[in-house]
């Protein structure tokens, strides 16, 4: 069994905001393997990039606040380090890769020397090193390094996110967090993209969190999956466990509401309703609303996540009626 | 660029035009006799004719400005009315104090806006972030004749510290720091506004969070990232400073005796002495012109995106040609 090298426990981040507290993730448990590749799928506003912030320690201030929880880095709490550790840890030992390629590099700055600039604050390179060792990873991530002294607006949508993610593996990081890196991209140019991060991943036995609500993304990348709402998780396993073997209404909700191209299907499923409000999150699970399985009790009592075994015996869910969603599933 | 450069100096024509005939029409309409003013009031109404018409007074107002512009074109700003000196000779005397005055305020304003502004930003609704939204609010409100006199007041009159005007054998030093503060206060206080406006736009901004997330020091996210993209506005803000100033300096001059072209200003038009108002008019349009001219070379080297459109600017006009 391959080592932890990220561990979430009872993550809870809200912002106290004067309208009221947004709960945006409510005892998040994630474990991210050596090497592996884990997806965190969910839709939009289910506290997926409040997560990766989180982790990265970039939970916006002042309003955000870490109610409880640990981020276990090797064994380290994040939450416990100083600013100058976790400085550290940052960009060489965890990087992310932002998801609008357009805002997240600085305009004023050449690409060269904001790739050269990640290089130098960990490595003690010289100025012609650093620019050196940015030409190469400039060319790695299929770019001619001649256009390192280019600004950021002489580059399309596809080229930007190449030099943010070039950002991101400058310092050849242990795990590599993606938020949604193919979102803002042509979809011709998305799969250029992630067929890239995999091969830069596999040479750098990086361990990725890649985060998206492309389940077709999950699918080819991901080793295991992790289903976020409201949150929380809802259901987590390996990519066959959750694929073949999907047990939270939620989860089957977000399959059917995608077209399958082995079936022939006049219409689509979408899942009706909305998330719950995160400034008033119900007692009980905070699906029920939504859930066609839902029943008195799942209004009242809040679910806890249930080991079912699976794959490699870390399949869990967070449902009630789980026995019945599994018969119906099969 | 320098194409560039050159329309922006060609577009001074007219608006040297409209600035010397307002100022022309203006001095004309006001009640008051040049050629009384230079003989004194005991002179006879022969005498006084007998100069009007030296001096071409009476010759109808456009062919007067015609007169004026034909020699401006020539570089020639004409004598004083009253005192026979060359005027642009009195202006090269007094420009470089007005200067000095103008860059001293702004100095001022930069050294302390763009810190306090940044401040404010980083503690937005904190005690020291609220104290100076409201000293700002005060600074950019208060009048310079205001707070010359209340300067005056307190460091020269009560507490002894600082001379209340300039004399020519006094202290530069000294003599400047009440001038500077008086004059630089509304743009210390605009300044620190548009800092702080301009930090928390920035940030927010995602490429922020890159910075962060590379594991950079806080004070290289700062400067490096944040305040270099704040700079824009805050320069814009700078650029139109400076006119204010040289407005400003017209009254802070006066209160001070400061001898720069501000109070040669004031003098002039109390003597109705035309041509000495309409040169200094002539020069303080092209300071500004200028000014603004620089403000926007220096954006292009500040913000790369502002370059590649001057660029793609001259391209066009190429191919118009």
């Amino acid at each position: 069994m391959d080592q932890t090298i990220l561990e979430v426990q009872d993550l809870r981040i809200h912002f106290e905001l004067r309208e009221g507290t947004v709960k945006a993730l409510n005892g998040i448990d994630l474990v991210l393997k050596e090497g592996r590749t884990l997806g965190l799928v969910g839709e939009t506003g289910a506290g997926k990039t409040t997560l990766a912030k989180g982790i990265m320690g970039l939970t916006a201030k002042p309003y955000g606040k870490i109610k409880s929880g640990k981020i276990l880095y090797e064994g380290k709490n994040l939450l416990e380090m100083d600013k100058k550790q976790l400085r550290r840890i940052r960009g060489e030992h965890i990087s992310m890769i932002f998801q609008d390629p357009m805002t997240s590099l600085n305009p004023v700055m050449t690409v060269g020397d904001q790739i050269a600039e990640a290089i130098r604050n960990h490595d003690k390179l010289s100025r012609v090193d650093a620019a050196k060792k940015a030409a190469e990873i400039l060319e790695l991530v299929g770019i001619p390094s001649a256009r390192g002294s280019e600004y950021p607006h002489q580059f399309s949508g596809g080229m930007k996110q190449r030099v943010v993610i070039a950002i991101a593996l400058a310092c050849n990081p242990k795990i590599l967090i993606a938020d949604e890196p193919t979102t803002a991209l042509d979809v011709t140019i998305q799969a250029q993209i992630l067929e890239m991060i995999r091969d830069l991943r596999e040479r750098f036995r990086t361990s990725m969190l890649l985060i998206t609500h492309d389940l077709g993304v999950i699918a080819q990348n991901c080793d295991y999956v992790s289903v976020i709402y409201a949150g929380e998780i809802v259901e987590t396993g390996t990519v066959h466990d959750i694929f073949r073997h999907k047990l939270h209404p939620y989860t089957a909700g977000l399959f059917s509401s995608i077209p399958n191209i082995n079936e022939d299907v006049e219409r689509l499923v979408p899942i009706d309703g909305l998330m719950p409000d995160p400034t008033d999150l119900p007692a009980g699970c905070a699906f029920c609303d939504r859930c066609r399985f839902a029943t008195e009790q799942c209004r009242t009592e809040h679910p806890h996540l249930v080991n079912m075994g699976g794959e490699e015996g870390s399949h869990q869910v967070r449902c009630l009626r789980y026995k019945e969603t599994r018969e119906e599933g099969e | 660029m320098l194409k560039y450069i050159l329309k922006r100096i060609l577009l001074l024509i007219p608006v040297l035009i409209g600035a010397t005939f307002i100022v022309f029409s203006v001095m004309d309409m006001t009640p008051g006799d040049p050629a009384v003013a230079k003989l004194g009031v005991d002179a006879t109404a022969e005498q006084i004719e007998e100069l009007r018409e030296e001096m071409g007074l009476n010759d109808p107002f456009l062919v007067r400005y015609g007169r004026f512009v034909l020699n401006l074109v020539q570089g020639d700003l004409g004598t004083s009315y009253k005192t026979g000196l060359d005027v642009m000779q009195q202006i090269m005397q007094r420009i470089p104090y007005t200067f000095l005055l103008s860059f001293a305020a702004l100095l001022f304003a930069i050294i302390v806006g763009i810190p306090a502004g940044i401040i404010s930003a980083r503690h937005q609704y904190t005690v020291f972030d609220n104290c100076t939204m409201v000293l700002t609010l005060i600074g950019a409100s208060a009048p310079h004749f205001w707070l010359g006199l209340m300067g005056v007041i307190i460091f020269a009159v009560n507490l002894g510290w600082l001379p209340a005007a300039y004399t020519a054998s006094g202290s530069l030093a000294l003599g400047i720091i009440l001038p500077m503060l008086t004059l630089g206060m509304n743009s210390t206080a605009l300044v620190t506004r548009m800092t702080r406006s301009a930090m928390l736009d920035v940030m927010n901004q995602d490429y922020v969070d890159t910075a962060r997330a590379k594991g950079v020091s806080e004070r290289i996210v700062v400067f490096r990232h944040m305040l270099r993209n704040a700079l824009i506005p805050i320069i814009t803000v700078l650029g139109l400073q400076f006119g204010n100033l040289l407005g400003g300096a017209v009254t802070t001059e006066t209160i001070f005796a400061w001898p720069g072209i501000g109070r040669y200003i004031v003098e002039s038009i109390s003597n109705k002495d035309t041509p000495c108002v309409l040169g200094a008019v002539v020069m303080l349009a092209i300071i500004v012109t200028v000014i603004n001219l620089l403000v926007d070379i220096i954006y292009a080297f500040v913000d790369p995106r502002i370059k590649s459109q001057y660029k793609s600017m001259i391209r066009r006009a190429k191919k118009d040609v």
